[in-house]
């Protein structure tokens, strides 16, 4: 506990819907203490221009004229000023040169966040970014509000942020859910705040996970910010109240469903949005953490009446990848003592590598049984193996001089994972194509899941393999593009690394 | 004289305009888009089309300039100007209302208003029969997208094309149709008039009180006759009609029977076509300053109003934001996009 913070005004801020009015409304029934909920000037709108960089005014002067003025009114010897707002995000750092305040970030599991914005949506106000698509399932008193709310009178909905062009989902974002629109907003916002945040003088701010909130955690809060007379027994009725939740506002709970009860199509689009910013505020583990596999994951792979000839067709149609990989092959036989064991990931029906690996041990690997039942049948080898499963979930009882994998990469649902588990399954290299396309500046993994195919379509971020394979130790990483010599696709993305421990060629692990 | 004629339409000695009845139409939403997609497909494969991008460019524009306001036509005229250029984004929604949706969402994104007047003579709203109007199921559902994107909905007006092409009472029409609009929750304050005095004789606004050439009380064309001022604006909840017109009170017949002659095809990107009826329009004035029109791929009319008006056609979207920056500023400049030339295939 800091005692610096203790008497200093508090901000408290956050993504809507993750209890910061909660919050703010216990804190504000101590007997010390000066409480504002939003009040106004709120800065709904400057905190979207701000972000947009369409904000044409002073900001120094708008803060001292709204937030700042507040903060420094006149009040009694003691008293605690708190105020709380969502609107903070881009002013956090300035608010905090420019005065004393201290902050207090709560944040929330985004499932939970989503749902409760959805349900804000479709029961009560109808105007929850208002572009969606799907308009909702809205109740009469969400279509009355809405339709008596002019969008250029919405200042609440304006203050969300939207993607801008840097942002792998801008392209998409016109087609997103509405369930995808309040996931990114979550993790966008809690990403700019926290951001913000950590620039600030540590003693001066503090994080709240609202998921599981307990009295204990707020009296904790109180005592940092010397906020008396708040008695354990009242705080435990405000929050079995729920302040502010649908239940609270309208006697009702929603109907989009809570996150358990989330399909495969849910969880695979918050996810694809929000799992990163799940991890950096540790609602998903931070380490060891593998994302979401869709209960439907690889069935069409299971069923599909795809055969022999299609997989030909596959595979011509990538054939520079394929003699890529034969070149570095031949490269490793030159120069590091030859590659006598290979692991396949995602071999189908071991087009082209069962007869270039005829004379060495390669083992085929793929989700598909009715492809490694076909491989077992018709492309007998003493030397060679087939496996059928999840390159994440099973155990292989061997090591490789080479895990490769082409084009599957794409469709899985843990890239991450994916590379770091061929690393674990080799002794020395691994190699990997991506087929669809090359991205050198996207700054994360783009998933996309499709239900049809049960599987991802995902681009592989340049950057963020590099800083995967650099993490886990490997050297040699090369992430580059790959000609295909096709006009519609020119590129695909090639990543070769040597994996940790092995100098020169030879493993020393 | 007007009221006699309401609900007649003596086109034949004796024949009489049928009662507009309305019965619920087979399309739903997802047919109603298709049906767009391809009308809008048409237009892109004759080259008419503008990238989408052009539409985020220039609502970028708007949203960035300091001398530029946006409004709702509704309150175009209710605001004062004060040192900004008030700028109102009609749509006309003739044929696409799937673009249009695309055109409301881009606004509901960056919180800036824009009116979308919807043509009930087209395709995507309904279909005549021979006893009545069947008014598309799906249509609802598309109603309930507009009104959560938060943009202003009126109603294009075609009353006329409901007496002339389809032999029922516009007037009615009209009137049924804003009160439908208002039982789905919209608050309908402005109509616009589809098409333009030419295609039958008289603009459809003229079927207001007020607003008709030389105060007349009927159209004739073809030799059939039909009411015109029958309608009272604020006794339908009107407050605007989106021309902002000002009839005018006579003109010189010569004059007045060749700007009446029905348009060629294509008329309206004809430079000779768009001066005379922007210009020299012998039959209505606009109360605003300009205005700028897009008619085809990155092909902007701009028209100033009042006494020196000027045409500038065609230009690109640079000469648009051009202009708007240098409008002075008081002054009001409507923009009308029909959302079919915003058509991109594969959205």
């Amino acid at each position: 506990m800091t005692a610096s913070s203790s008497r200093r005004p508090l901000l408290i801020t956050g993504c809507a819907r993750s209890g910061t009015t909660s919050i703010a409304t216990i804190l504000g029934k101590g007997t010390s203490v000066d409480c504002r909920i939003e009040p106004a000037p709120n800065l709904n709108r400057e905190t979207r221009d701000v972000t947009d960089g369409v904000y044409s005014g002073d900001i120094d002067r708008l803060l001292e004229s709204t937030v700042l003025a507040r903060v420094a009114e006149e009040r009694g010897p003691g008293r605690v000023y708190v105020e709380k707002n969502v609107t903070y995000g881009p002013f956090i750092e300035r608010l905090a040169q420019m005065s004393e305040v201290a902050f207090l970030f709560v944040h929330r599991d985004g499932r939970d966040v989503a749902s409760s914005l959805v349900n804000w949506h479709e029961r009560l106000f109808g105007s929850v970014y208002r572009e969606c698509m799907d308009p909702g399932e809205l109740s009469e008193e969400a279509c009355r509000r809405v339709g008596s709310l002019p969008v250029e009178d919405d200042a609440s909905d304006y203050s969300r942020p939207r993607p801008h062009p840097d942002d792998i989902w801008f392209d998409r974002w016109e087609r997103f859910s509405r369930l995808e629109m309040c996931a990114w907003y979550w993790s966008r916002i809690n990403d700019l705040m926290l951001n913000a945040l950590e620039r600030v003088d540590a003693a001066r701010w503090r994080s709240l996970d609202y998921s599981w909130i307990e009295v204990q955690d707020i009296q904790e809060v109180a005592t940092w910010m010397g906020i008396r007379g708040l008695d354990g027994a009242a705080v435990g009725e405000m929050l079995a109240r729920r302040i502010n939740s649908l239940q609270d506002r309208t006697g009702e709970s929603g109907r989009f469903p809570t996150w358990p009860e989330w399909d495969d199509d849910a969880r695979t689009r918050f996810d694809a949005v929000a799992a990163p910013v799940m991890q950096r505020l540790g609602h998903y583990p931070r380490a060891g953490y593998v994302r979401f596999r869709p209960h439907s994951f690889g069935t069409w792979w299971q069923s599909n009446d795809k055969d022999l000839d299609w997989y030909r067709w596959m595979f011509d149609g990538r054939r520079a990848a394929h003699a890529d990989l034969e070149r570095f092959v031949a490269g490793l036989d030159r120069t590091e003592g030859g590659v006598e064991t290979i692991l396949d990931v995602g071999c189908g029906r071991a087009v082209g590598y069962a007869e270039r690996f005829v004379a060495r041990r390669y083992v085929g690997l793929d989700l598909s049984r009715k492809e490694i039942d076909w491989c077992r049948v018709h492309r007998a080898n003493p030397r060679h193996r087939y496996l059928c499963g999840d390159l994440l979930e099973m155990e292989i009882d061997e090591e490789f001089d080479l895990v490769f994998s082409q084009g599957t990469i794409d469709n899985v649902y843990d890239i991450d994972s994916y590379l770091r588990r061929m690393v674990e399954l080799s002794r020395r290299w691994i190699y990997v194509t991506a087929y669809k396309g090359w991205f050198p500046e996207l700054p994360e993994h783009r998933y996309v899941w499709d239900p049809e195919t049960t599987c991802y379509y995902n681009d592989v971020s340049a950057p963020q393999v590099r800083a995967v394979l650099a993490e886990i130790g490997c050297t040699g990483i090369s992430v580059t593009a790959l000609e295909t010599g096709v006009d519609s696709l020119p590129f695909e993305t090639r990543i070769t690394a040597r994996v940790p421990g092995v100098a020169n060629g030879v493993p020393s692990r | 004289m007007r009221s006699a004629l309401r609900g007649w339409f003596p086109w034949r000695s004796g024949a009489r305009a049928r009662p507009y009845r309305v019965a619920d139409g087979p399309l739903s939403r997802a047919e109603i888009i298709a049906n767009c997609k391809a009308a809008s497909a048409d237009l892109t494969g004759l080259g008419l089309t503008t990238a989408f991008a052009s539409y985020v460019r220039l609502t970028d524009h708007l949203r960035r300039s300091s001398r530029i306001r946006v409004l709702r036509l509704a309150r175009l005229h209710a605001e004062s100007a004060q040192d900004r250029v008030l700028v109102g984004l009609r749509h006309d929604v003739d044929d696409d209302v799937w673009s249009a949706l695309r055109c409301a969402r881009r606004l509901a994104s960056i919180g800036m208003p824009g009116s979308f007047y919807l043509l009930h003579t087209s395709h995507y709203y309904g279909r005549f029969t021979d006893r009545r109007f069947l008014r598309h199921r799906g249509l609802t559902s598309i109603l309930r997208e507009l009104l959560v994107a938060g943009c202003e909905v009126g109603l294009h007006n075609d009353a006329l094309g409901v007496y002339y092409r389809f032999g029922f009472d516009g007037l009615q029409a009209v009137q049924t149709e804003l009160d439908w609009l208002r039982q789905q929750g919209l608050q309908v304050l402005g109509t616009t008039a589809h098409n333009s005095a030419p295609v039958h004789g008289a603009e459809n606004f003229e079927v207001f009180r007020g607003l008709a050439f030389a105060d007349r009380g009927e159209c004739v064309r073809d030799g059939r006759t039909v009411p015109l001022q029958g309608l009272v604006p604020q006794a339908l909840g009107l407050m605007y009609e989106g021309n902002f017109p000002r009839p005018r009170p006579g003109a010189d017949p010569a004059v007045l029977e060749r700007f009446l002659a029905p348009p060629a095809p294509d008329a309206i990107r004809s430079r000779q076509w768009l001066e005379s009826y922007f210009c020299r329009n012998p039959t209505f004035d606009r109360d605003y300053d300009a205005s700028v029109w897009l008619l085809a791929a990155d092909a902007w009319m701009i028209a100033t109003h009042g006494q020196q008006p000027t045409l500038l056609w065609p230009v690109d979207l640079d000469r648009v934001l051009e202009f708007l920056d240098r409008c002075a500023p008081d002054s009001r400049v409507i923009f009308n996009i029909h959302p079919e030339y915003l058509f991109e295939p594969g959205y």
